[in-house]
């Protein structure tokens, strides 16, 4: 190809080109840029800037002192110690972290009012000391709440808020927070952030755990109120501490002596198998807010400043919180909203669902392709099930459409995944390139296969044994060999790892 | 911690708006992956930002962004995709001469005009492949024609193409 040919192919590209300039991470620096722009203050704003700050000061001032939570610390919307809230029919605990353009969403707080969130951006759910929080990790949000005196936090201000009144928060600190290398990370990897939210167990449209469905394996916890023994609080506190050092000291102290205690009044057999985080799970299965608290605490933890085998034994707790019921939920929502779908949701079907599930997302990516689709799909697909891989091979037809590229990664993750190099081959040419150069190669496809890798190793332990044994060429050892990934986990996992996959 | 003291005294908005585009095109025509533009381009403006020039120093800035995009790209080949380091160099050099000195705006224009003299059978060929991004058998099936007959067309819609904004070039 000649340099007039060349000229021609990028011509023809550019003036083909159909709105590929304004995705996601382009709407955050657009609103990054535009945010910069405002902040240079002409005279008569600063009068304007002054008067409205010593206003501000004064309420603020007011509300510090009717208020004994305040803090000071950041830019924050607080929604008064909620543990969850509610947006669109879903539920979001501390954690989630949820992307948005321009679209608008409402929270219901546990006291039944609503706040009505615009969002630009990124914002995540975050927790401290006075409960659940929303925090802008990008863009800009805007608040509208029917409630009286929820607080906002803004530039070390405190200001209370009037019914039906709105308030405009944009990002505190540019030059850390909104610097659009993280935003952009964050936003347009979408591929990256689903998987991560499934590693972290933070997923943004986790169904709250059915915990009258919950399995609660040994029978004995079922009759154990927790409550009416010792301190729960000290238990679950006992449980955390066991799993960020390590120590399992809720075996020790805590919970044995518990369950003793009422094991000689129900007269039921301890099974030998279990172990103490698994036990009190289930006896907090029994109690929706115990396990709640416990729950956001552990997602609160997992993002945080924890080492790997740390956050492998929460996610360990976390996955076993298995809701059987969410399979119909991820179905219905699937149905009635493929933007919504969460491909951790996936993890959780079970294989007379999953047939359904195979015709729903293939139907949904005839109609709206999706990199979230196209995880689900992988998840499928590593079910074992054609269809799913069907519908990864279809992938191939997107390949060079540059809105589509995320999808075509995640199906290379996902075919990579599945160890199937000929499937890959097939899918096109370009795929196929892609997937010829090593892995270490291409570290973004690196980072999206290996947390594909860890989230299908969690599916395949929670889905349990019937799924592996029937698809034994599809091992969890094998394909984490394959990802060259580092086993860190508890051992617990690799005890599961090893039932799995029946040794090999 | 930044190393230099960002500026704020011009508008970047404005800036932002000025050479967004072309700086993407520059960097689609060094055949940057789509998804790398957006970082570079963003990375630019934020070293501009950074940067202790002078905006209104600065005499070309569409220049002064192109070399920062250029180094951020050719740096991230040197990394993972050292065989495309010769050929985004190749492509770089080759940019002047498409893009004259306004971020190839007249070569598209051209490009617009000269596809508008081709017949409609050659244009939607090649919005069904470029737009559309349809293989040639889907193209063929569009059209009633075969897949070799599709190929020739392209082929001969893109040679017409190449004569015309050639012509007006050097008119």
């Amino acid at each position: 190809m000649n340099r007039s040919e060349r000229a021609l192919e990028w011509g023809l590209e550019e003036l083909h080109r159909k709105d590929a300039d304004n995705d996601l991470s382009d709407q955050i620096f657009a609103a990054w840029v535009e945010n910069r722009s405002e902040r240079r203050y002409e005279p008569m704003n600063l009068v304007v800037l002054a008067a409205g700050l010593f206003v501000l000061g004064l309420v603020a001032w007011y509300s510090t002192l009717s208020d004994p939570l305040a803090t000071t610390d950041s830019e924050l919307v607080y929604l008064r110690g909620e543990e969850l809230v509610q947006g669109g029919g879903t539920s979001f605990v501390a954690g989630d972290v949820l992307l948005g353009s321009g679209q608008e969403f409402d929270l219901r707080m546990r006291d039944g009012t609503w706040m009505t969130v615009e969002q630009q951006g990124l914002l995540r759910l975050g927790e401290d000391k006075t409960g659940i929080f929303v925090e802008p990790l990008a863009g800009r949000m805007t608040v509208h709440t029917e409630r009286e005196g929820f607080r906002v936090v803004s530039n070390r201000r405190v200001l209370a808020v009037e019914k039906n009144s709105a308030v405009q928060l944009s990002i505190p600190n540019q030059e850390t927070i909104m610097d659009p290398r993280i935003a952009r990370t964050l936003a347009r990897t979408s591929a990256a952030l689903m998987l991560t939210t499934v590693l972290t167990g933070q997923a943004s449209f986790l169904p709250e755990p059915d915990f009258d469905s919950l399995p609660t394996g040994e029978t004995f916890v079922a009759d154990v109120d927790m409550r009416d023994v010792v301190g729960i609080e000290d238990k679950i506190e006992a449980l955390i501490k066991s799993l960020v050092k390590g120590e399992d000291k809720t075996k020790k102290k805590g919970l044995k002596k518990g369950s003793k205690k009422k094991l000689k009044k129900t007269g039921k057999k301890k099974s030998p198998s279990s172990s103490a985080p698994s036990k009190l799970l289930q006896i907090l299965a029994k109690d929706p807010e115990a396990w709640a608290y416990t729950r956001t605490r552990l997602l609160g933890l997992v993002s945080g400043d924890i080492d790997d085998a740390a956050r492998g034994r929460i996610l360990d707790v976390l996955v076993r919180d298995t809701d059987k019921r969410s399979v119909d939920y991820f179905i219905k929502q699937l149905k009635a909203d493929a933007s919504k779908v969460s491909w951790s949701q996936t993890l959780y079907l079970t294989e007379r669902k999953l047939k359904v599930a195979y015709k729903v997302v293939k139907n949904r990516m005839a109609e709206h392709p999706s990199p979230k689709l196209t995880h689900a799909a992988a998840i499928l697909a590593f079910h074992g099930n054609d269809s799913g891989r069907e519908i990864l091979e279809s992938v191939g037809s997107y390949v060079g459409n540059p809105k589509t590229q995320d999808m075509v990664l995640a199906a290379a993750a996902g075919l990579w995944a599945l160890g199937d190099k000929a499937t890959w081959e097939s899918v096109s040419e370009d795929v196929a390139d892609m997937v010829a150069e090593p892995l270490e190669m291409r570290p973004r496809l690196k980072k999206e296969g290996a947390l594909l890798a860890r989230a299908l190793f969690y599916a395949q332990v929670i889905e349990g044994k019937s799924i592996s044994l029937a698809y034994p060429e599809q091992s969890v050892n094998v394909f984490i060999k394959k990802m060259g990934m580092e086993m860190k986990d508890s051992e617990a996992v690799e005890k599961n790892i090893e039932r799995l996959t029946g040794g090999r | 911690m930044p190393t230099s003291k960002p500026q704020e005294a011009f508008d970047l908005q404005e800036q932002v708006s000025v050479h967004q585009d072309g700086l993407r095109r520059y960097l689609r025509y060094l055949r940057c992956p789509s998804d790398r533009v957006d970082d570079i381009v963003q990375e630019a403006f934020l070293s501009l930002l950074r940067s202790n020039e002078r905006v209104e120093e600065i005499d070309d800035l569409g220049a002064w962004l192109r070399c920062a995009a250029r180094h951020r790209y050719f740096d991230g080949l040197k990394t993972w995709r050292r065989g495309r380091l010769a050929e985004a160099q190749e492509l770089d050099r080759e940019w002047e001469l498409v893009a004259r000195d306004d971020a190839g705006e007249t070569y598209l224009v051209y490009l617009r005009e000269c596809m508008a003299e081709l017949e409609k059978r050659s244009r939607r060929a090649l919005h069904l492949q470029y737009a559309e991004r349809r293989s040639r058998v889907e193209i063929g099936g569009d059209l009633d024609m075969t897949v070799a007959g599709v190929k020739s067309l392209l082929s001969r819609s893109k040679a017409a193409l190449e004569r015309c904004i050639r012509r007006k070039e050097a008119s």
